[in-house]
């Protein structure tokens, strides 16, 4: 840890407001592209990352520093996600419906609000079907599978960290992350 | 760290040699190896030999197409970013769950609904405002007749004469 983390996190222990705004504007994005894509849902992925950051301002005195923040944070994220997906897969029946409707907006919304390099009529819509189509079949994998494609798929994290995060060794995660990678492969063909 | 099974790998050093005779175990194997293979994780041998096995079998080049588009998508995902009301909600619920404790400037409005007290007593101050711009009296006391000249016209014994001296 530099000298500027350790600094940061004394003042987060000291629940430094400003410290913690900091922290927010920070890491908020990276937070909320997490839930969101482990979810599924706009409404379920901002609260859950606003509940990851209400943990951080309860639970820093329980950061070591063995890790860096960052992975810390992400272990955060993903017990809260786990959590998260049980409790919605109990709802699941009652909410399937909304639910799809949810990622299927969302996902066009997402794709035609992105700054994507401009494209044609035909090539947009085939950004927004990729995306809906991509998040129905993340939303559809074990979330074992899930957990590892979004850590290192979407958010680009080493296996290293990864394995950090999950607990995991990183023999695990690399046969467990191809393994999900084949589902979704699989999933995949189904809309292709 | 438990690297990528190599034992069960058979290099084919020759390209498209062993297609007739390659089993289904053959295209599992080279399965098996594509996320490694993808990231550039397979050592020269191996790496070579899953690349001329690719370029000699047709179901697992257009197995391993399909496995690279669905990656290759996941990473071309666009970057979701929080909603611009997230910081104030997040500090607000700290604020609420501790009570006022932290994030509190609104710690005392918390308790008392700040913002109808501060309301509540506007609209009487201006009430009281009001009244006293309109009462002629500047005052709040009522005033039901017009004001009586003190005396009478002409009244000659209402300001007492000086008695008159005594010689
Ligand atoms: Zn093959």
């Amino acid at each position: 840890m530099t000298l500027r983390e350790r600094r940061f996190i004394r003042k987060l222990r000291e629940r430094d407001e400003k410290a913690f705004r900091d922290m927010v504007e920070r890491y908020r994005d990276q937070v909320y592209n997490t839930t969101y894509r482990m979810l599924g849902n706009r409404e379920e992925a901002e609260d859950l990352a606003q509940e990851v950051f209400i943990t951080v301002f309860k639970s820093i005195d329980s950061f070591r520093g063995e890790s860096k923040f960052s992975t810390w944070l992400y272990r955060i994220t993903v017990n809260h996600c786990k959590n998260r997906i049980k409790y919605l897969a109990r709802r699941h029946d009652r909410d399937q419906r909304e639910y799809d409707e949810n990622v299927t907006r969302d996902g066009a919304e997402a794709a035609l609000t992105a700054p994507a390099r401009p494209r044609s009529p035909d090539r947009q819509l085939e950004g927004v079907e990729m995306e809906q189509i991509l998040q129905r079949c993340i939303a559809e994998l074990d979330d074992d599978h899930r957990i590892l494609i979004v850590l290192r798929d979407i958010q680009d994290l080493s296996y290293e960290e990864i394995g950090t995060i999950t607990s995991l060794p990183e023999g695990t995660v690399k046969s467990r992350l191809h393994r999900g990678r084949m589902a979704l492969r699989k999933k995949m063909q189904k809309y292709m | 760290m438990a690297g990528p099974d190599t034992t069960s790998f058979p290099p084919n050093p020759q390209p498209g040699a062993d297609r007739r005779g390659a089993g289904s175990e053959r295209h599992a194997d080279i399965e098996q190896s594509f996320s490694d293979y993808y990231e550039g994780l397979l050592p020269d041998r191996e790496r070579e030999a899953m690349a001329a096995h690719l370029a000699g079998c047709e179901a697992c080049r257009a197995g391993y197409e399909q496995f690279k588009s669905a990656v290759t998508a996941l990473s071309e995902l666009h970057k979701m970013t929080a909603p611009p009301s997230f910081d104030s909600t997040v500090e607000d619920t700290i604020r609420r769950r501790s009570g006022g404790r932290f994030f509190g400037r609104k710690a005392f409005g918390d308790r008392v609904p700040f913002e109808l007290l501060a309301v509540v007593v506007l609209v009487i101050g201006l009430a009281i405002w009001l009244l006293l711009r309109s009462s002629s009296t500047g005052s709040l006391r009522y005033q039901d007749e017009p004001e009586q000249p003190a005396f009478a016209p002409g009244a000659r014994d209402v300001v007492p004469q000086p008695a008159p001296l005594e010689q």
